[in-house]
């Protein structure tokens, strides 16, 4: 049998084939188009709303973009009973959102990992990786290592009711009832506490070049070398965890000051 | 152009002469209106969370986009080509493209009639001293017509396929819904085979987690859920629902003109 557009048969077979091939061409592009749609520098996106609800804050985000490492924020949430299911599940979803916008703010950097309970091994398998038993309703925040699901550190979990958000349980009495209500919802100041795994800023460069003398080297010789590069980079790390060498990571090749 | 707009007038017409087009009209207007009002109830007087729950939030926003899309479309294609009308319209001096576009457009047009309703709602709060957030209202409703557009362009799809319009809808109906719980169904079918084959094929992770995000790419409701619902407009969201919009239009209109060769 020939394909081609002498007979009938070949020229409808010519014809479906072609129209296969505009199908999948439409497809790939389809996806290219989203694709490069989604790429941090060709993505505008516009809070509409009238209070800004969506908007991260300038310090939340400066702090995201400052982070050494890949972090990941591990969302283990399950419904509660009555008569918080409502108000926990509202508590829970405003969680999420803005996780998934800090994911969004700083996507190569913070990645949120949605766990379904349900799903009882993959849980357990998560579970083992992050060296934790027993979450209920927590997120944990977790240092990404080189591997696929490789944790570094030790990870931090955060309670959803009493870490991120407070309710007042009300009072089921119906004499004196009073409906369980949400006090205060501080997760978006309470994630990103500086004692929390992974929010380690990256120590900012010392600024040698606004003094009156220029420029000063902090590796040169001569009247540029700075005075006192060890304390200037002690000045720098002091947000590092105690007990680690500080200058063995942050100012591997600069001489200490001399006494 | 003149023809597309030509046809897009007659197709919107007749959606409003057959009484399938009244009744789905009511039906869904008069379904909206009591889940609204049950998601007011519910809310404690969170207006804002019950206009997001009439547009995205609840669940009787998705069994609208699920089945009133087939239901629209099976007439506009489907029940044309049974009858035969479609082959004088496809003989008529106007492209394939603008038949689809037409009807696309007037049946897209029949869903944003529906949705202006909850537009309505917010206006009669603030008639009533509540005034919801139109920012956020702006960008569900834009949300929703953009989703509208998403389901029907799937269903016109469907109903260019079949000749029988309830083969048409049942289709249109299954797509919709697959496409929905695409992501849940990939879970659960990972869950099973992550049980099932563990043992002889050992890790693979990866291949997982690469299938999961391609699924994650193309889930509607988180696409929805992270922009047009919460209040935000987001550019790569607006480009995902036109272009798969674009992509099943695309397939309708070369199915219309596969009806030649195939002939």
């Amino acid at each position: 049998m020939s394909v081609g557009y002498g007979s009938g048969r070949g020229t409808r077979l010519a014809t479906g084939l072609r129209v296969l091939l505009g199908g999948i061409l439409a497809l790939a592009v389809v996806l290219l188009v989203n694709y490069l749609a989604a790429r941090p520098g060709m993505r505008v996106r516009i809070d509409m709303t009238a209070k800004d609800v969506n908007t991260l804050d300038p310090a939340t985000v400066r702090t995201l973009e400052n982070l050494q490492g890949p972090i990941t924020a591990d969302v283990f949430f399950e419904p509660v009973r009555q008569p918080l299911t409502e108000l926990v599940g509202q508590v829970q979803a405003r969680t999420v959102a803005l996780l998934d916008r800090m994911a969004l703010a700083a996507p190569d950097r913070f990645r949120v990992r949605h766990n379904d309970l349900h799903d009882k091994m993959a849980t357990q398998a998560r579970m083992e990786q992050l060296r934790l038993r027993g979450l209920d309703n927590v997120v944990v925040l977790s240092q990404d290592g080189e591997a696929p699901g490789e944790v570094l550190g030790k990870p931090k979990a955060v309670r959803l009711l009493g870490g991120l958000a407070t309710i007042d349980l009300g009072n089921p009495n119906p004499d004196q009832y009073r409906p369980p209500l949400l006090q205060s919802f501080d997760a978006e100041a309470n994630l990103l506490r500086s004692d929390q795994v992974g929010f380690r800023q990256r120590p900012a460069e010392p600024d040698l070049r606004a003094g009156p003398r220029r420029e000063r080297s902090l590796r040169g010789r001569g009247p540029n070398r700075s005075p006192c590069c060890a304390r200037l980079c002690r000045r720098t790390v002091s947000t590092w965890p105690p007990g680690i060498p500080r200058r063995n990571r942050s100012c591997p090749r600069i001489r200490p000051c001399s006494r | 152009m003149k023809g597309l707009i030509t046809l897009y007038r007659r197709e919107l017409a007749s959606l409003f002469y057959a009484p399938m087009g009244w009744l789905l009209l009511v039906l869904a207007l008069l379904g909206n209106g009591l889940v609204f009002w049950a998601f007011l109830a519910g809310a404690q007087g969170n207006v804002s969370l019950a206009l997001a729950s009439a547009m995205g939030r609840g669940w009787f926003f998705w069994l609208f986009l699920v089945f009133l899309p087939p239901l629209l479309c099976m007439r506009l294609l489907a029940e044309e080509s049974r009858t035969g009308t479609l082959e004088y319209l496809l003989t008529a001096p106007i492209s394939d493209g603008a038949v689809v576009l037409a009807k696309f457009l007037a049946a897209t047009t029949f869903m944003v009639l529906l949705w202006l309703s909850v537009p309505v709602y917010g206006l009669i709060l603030q008639a009533n001293g509540v005034a919801p957030d139109w920012g956020a209202m702006t960008s569900g409703f834009l949300g929703t017509v953009l989703l509208s557009g998403l389901f029907v362009s799937l269903s016109m799809f469907a109903s260019s396929l079949f000749q029988a319009p309830l083969l048409a809808a049942f289709f249109g109906i299954l797509g919709s819904a697959v496409w929905l719980i695409l992501p849940g169904l990939l879970d659960l079918v990972m869950a099973q085979l992550r049980n099932l084959l563990a043992a002889q094929i050992g890790d693979w992770s990866r291949a997982e987690a690469w299938l999961g995000n391609a699924i994650e790419s193309m889930d509607v409701l988180k696409h929805f859920g992270q922009s047009f619902l919460p209040g935000v407009f987001d550019s790569a969201e607006l480009v995902f629902f036109l272009t798969w919009t674009g992509f099943f239009l695309f397939l309708a209109i070369r199915s219309l003109e596969s009806r030649r060769w195939r002939a």
